[in-house]
């Protein structure tokens, strides 16, 4: 237990010291969420949304998609984050290296997942916190909620990215990954658009996105958008969707250690 | 001891023919029934040219990859079965400039890859603060390894491979691309690992001398399998040729060796040998052009 | 010509060997991507429940056309950017680049080469875009006429010449993910690709002037839209060529000096 909680320790610290050693890559991991944010909130600008999806002004829209985007840039960080590091180790040689020691690779995952999340999201989430505040869905009387809520996030964002980064460190061009999860996650998971205005169809795809979930439970805590979901499935949704990542993470890295014992190779698919 | 009998590896390369064709099978094989021992204290030298299966021997002896077929015991215990508690007694360092992250300082590095061993606390700082002294790294210890030369990188690689105090070490091409003086600290300083620290080493070279230099027992691949196996003296008794007296110039490297030792005032190479010395090229020599 | 024949070449086998499609893949799925989002806006949850004030500001547009032919030529800026932009990094990054500063080639025909490289393969993709959203209901039928295609033409030439200066900056901060994501990002919220620029606060409107794209898209929907022709909007055509010989004269001026510090840097 001691050597897992290590492992992750330095996975997180190496996050840090390797991600971001200068000002300005500090400075765009808040710009583009915000800027991205601002477009997003002015496509909405063309229509007349009063009333639709329980939005009623522009306050309504803003704490809809400042819960969204925080949700989304949580777990898309995760992808990016996965995406950049395996080439760069790959390249690297370093993962060869992570895998000539007998440290957990599970830890290995999951301390890489938690240490960009904290490094990457943290700036664009006090933006969000600051609309939550500005536009009184977060108020001194449910503060308390607050922990509940970043809690929520922070521990299925760490399991997604730690089943994400588990398959992008194992395939050869794993930017595909990304091009197919960054639009539908970003679309079906109601980021933007609330999952219940959709047709069926794409209800049905929304609910393989573990942010689906999140994002309902998120919503439905801090009262956002119509009421009447139902808590409870939101909360089975998520919690099977995390431990169907956590099989997919352990069942993908037991295959690639053995694929790596055989071959010599870490390239997998 | 390290013993390796009947070691056998081959690879299965899966081609595909063709988009919708199925793949076909080839199988290359890479190591054939070799069998060798790495006791502790001892340099065992793998020779040969490229291809004849160095680096797959590596790769298996360090449990990296598992053999075909054949049986590896490291200490007693079977090291294809228990491959993670093996982990913990070997490592392996390899020339070049990879296998660091480049962004992170020497210190860094060595906590990271500490930390990965279940290293922690003080009993970690320690032996970073002894390795860096031992491969000369402590003065520029807070610089970014990618302000390094190619010298300095291959002593934190030295660091990193025995951060976990290995009993046994694999060395691949460790001097690979350095200069003469680089070379020779460093393997000044496998010598020393050996013959101290009671390590365990088997080396990969393309240099004869360097063999003929540093190693105990020596085996040659050829194709896979070990076509001579001995010590200096065996190896050179195989075919009784008689000792040829030569009058020799003093070779290029030995002047080039003397030119540098003036130009230091005589004091470097001492202090070389001792392995306290400052590192050889300083950060602020290789900072253009690189990325 | 020779030179632009081989850089071509060249580009395109390494970008073939080492990532098969997933390039264009990538950037044609981020051009889908925002269709698709004020797509399923205004299809499901708007149910096309447009604002009086979108119609004023754009004469009348169909929704869909509107954001379709803004995406897709954000597409083609993006695509032209990244792949000029890139370009000299890239030989830096594999250590080609000096090769190439030694060789007597002057830089304009290797420009020109990755230009005509990537215009095939920008064009692709842009195609792409556009049919996507022939699918999803815009009316694209005006595209094929003289003045959709000179706006075209007006918007990689101005493209081009801000990737010859965005070549610099990349090779001055040995960077291109941060640059270029900052660029495309700041672009795409402020030069009118998916919403009319009135919506946005006075100074913004002001500041996206600078960026080619936002003549450039202006220009093209009106061709398409409203089928005008070009001579309907010098002013616009005006900015494209000013802006286009600005970013042209400083992005030379500033390879040019880079040059010789790099080479210094590599050699010395």
């Amino acid at each position: 237990m001691k050597n897992i909680w290590l492992v992750m320790k330095a996975e997180i610290v190496k996050q840090r010291r390797h991600d971001y050693h200068s000002y300005f890559v500090w400075f765009s991991l808040l710009l583009w969420p915000v800027l991205g944010f601002l477009e997003v909130y002015y496509t909405y600008q063309p229509f007349s949304f009063a009333g639709r999806g329980g939005i009623q002004d522009s306050q309504d829209l803003l704490a809809f998609l400042g819960t969204g985007y925080m949700g989304y840039t949580c777990f898309w960080s995760m992808v990016q984050n996965a995406w950049s590091m395996s080439w760069e180790e790959r390249q690297g040689g370093t993962l060869e290296m992570a895998f000539l020691t007998p440290a957990n690779r599970l830890a290995m995952h999951y301390g890489k997942a938690l240490g960009a999340l904290i490094q990457e999201v943290w700036m664009f989430c006090c933006f969000c916190l600051f609309i939550l505040f500005r536009t009184d869905t977060l108020r001194w009387d449910n503060l308390l909620l607050l922990p509940v809520f970043l809690g929520l996030l922070l521990l299925a964002s760490t399991v997604w990215g730690g089943m994400v980064g588990a398959l992008c460190l194992f395939s050869r061009d794993s930017s595909l990954i990304m091009d197919f999860l960054e639009t539908p996650m970003n679309l079906f998971s109601g980021t933007r658009i609330p999952v219940s205005s959709f047709p069926l169809w794409a209800r049905a795809l929304s609910l393989l996105f573990p942010l689906t979930y999140c994002l309902q439970l998120i919503r439905m805590l801090l009262h956002i958008g119509e009421p009447g979901s139902q808590m409870l499935s939101s909360f089975l949704g998520l919690g099977l969707c995390m431990a169907a990542m956590i099989g997919i993470t352990v069942w993908v890295t037991r295959r690639v250690e053995r694929h790596n014992r055989e071959t010599g190779e870490l390239n997998f698919f | 001891m390290i013993q390796a009998e009947h070691l056998s590896k081959t690879y299965v390369l899966r081609e595909r023919n063709g988009l919708f064709r199925r793949k076909s099978r080839r199988e290359v094989p890479a190591v054939k029934d070799i069998s060798l021992t790495l006791p502790p204290g001892k340099i065992v030298g793998v020779l040969g040219v490229n291809g004849a299966g160095k680096t797959t021997t590596i790769r298996m002896l360090a449990s990296l990859i598992s053999p075909t077929s054949g049986s590896l015991t490291i200490d007693g215990m079977d090291a294809v079965k228990h491959h993670l508690q093996v982990k913990q007694q070997v490592n392996v360092i390899s020339g070049g400039e990879r296998n660091l992250y480049w962004r992170l300082t020497a210190r860094e590095n060595l906590r990271y890859f500490g930390n990965l061993y279940g290293l922690s606390g003080r009993a970690l700082e320690d032996r970073i603060h002894r390795l860096l002294a031992l491969v000369g790294l402590t003065e520029v210890q807070d610089t970014p390894v990618e302000r390094y030369s190619k010298g300095m990188k291959q002593r934190l690689q030295i660091a990193r491979g025995l951060i976990n105090d290995p009993r046994y070490l694999f060395l691949d091409e460790p001097t690979l691309g350095l200069d003469i003086l680089i070379a020779k600290d460093i393997r000044a300083l496998i010598l020393r690992l050996a013959r101290e620290r009671n390590k365990g080493i088997r080396l990969t070279t393309h240099y004869i001398q360097e063999a003929e230099e540093l190693c105990d027992f020596l085996y040659v691949l050829e194709k896979g399998t070990v076509i001579a196996q001995g010590t200096k003296e065996q190896l050179r008794s195989l075919f009784q040729r008689p000792p040829k007296l030569v009058m020799q110039e003093p070779d290029l490297e030995e002047i080039l060796m003397e030119i540098l030792r003036q130009r230091a005032g005589g004091t470097a190479e001492t202090d070389r040998a001792a392995g306290s010395a400052a590192p050889g090229v300083s950060p602020e020599e290789k900072t253009g052009g690189g990325l | 010509m020779l030179i632009v024949w081989s850089t071509y070449k060249r580009i395109r086998t390494g970008i073939l060997r080492a990532v098969p499609w997933s390039f264009m893949v990538s950037r044609v799925a981020t051009g889908v991507t925002q269709i698709l989002f004020p797509y399923f806006l205004y299809r499901y949850f708007m149910k096309g429940n447009l604002s009086p004030a979108f119609l004023r500001y754009t004469g009348g547009a169909d929704y869909i056309t509107y954001i379709v032919l803004g995406s897709a030529l954000n597409v083609l800026a993006v695509s032209t950017l990244m792949n000029v932009g890139r370009a000299l990094i890239t030989e830096l990054r594999e250590g080609t680049l000096e090769v190439l500063l030694l060789a007597p080639a002057s830089r304009g025909p290797y420009f020109a080469g990755c230009l005509w490289e990537q215009t095939a393969r920008a064009l692709l993709e842009f195609g792409a875009t556009l049919l996507v959203g022939a699918l999803l209901g815009a009316r694209l039928g005006p595209l094929f006429s003289l003045s959709a295609l000179a706006a075209i033409g007006l918007a990689i030439l101005s493209f081009f010449c801000m990737g010859l200066l965005l070549s610099g900056v990349m090779l001055r901060t040995r960077d291109t993910y941060i640059t270029q994501n900052t660029l495309f990002v700041t672009m795409s919220l402020v030069c009118g690709v998916v919403f009319p620029i009135p919506y946005l606060p006075e100074w913004v409107q002001r500041l996206a002037q600078v960026f080619p794209l936002t003549p450039a898209v202006e220009l093209f929907r009106s061709a398409v839209l409203r089928q005008e022709p070009l001579s309907a909007h010098p002013g616009w055509i005006l900015q494209i060529l000013l802006l286009s010989g600005l970013y042209l004269l400083a992005g030379v001026l500033w390879n040019r000096r880079l040059e010789k510090t790099m080479l210094e840097n590599i050699f010395g």
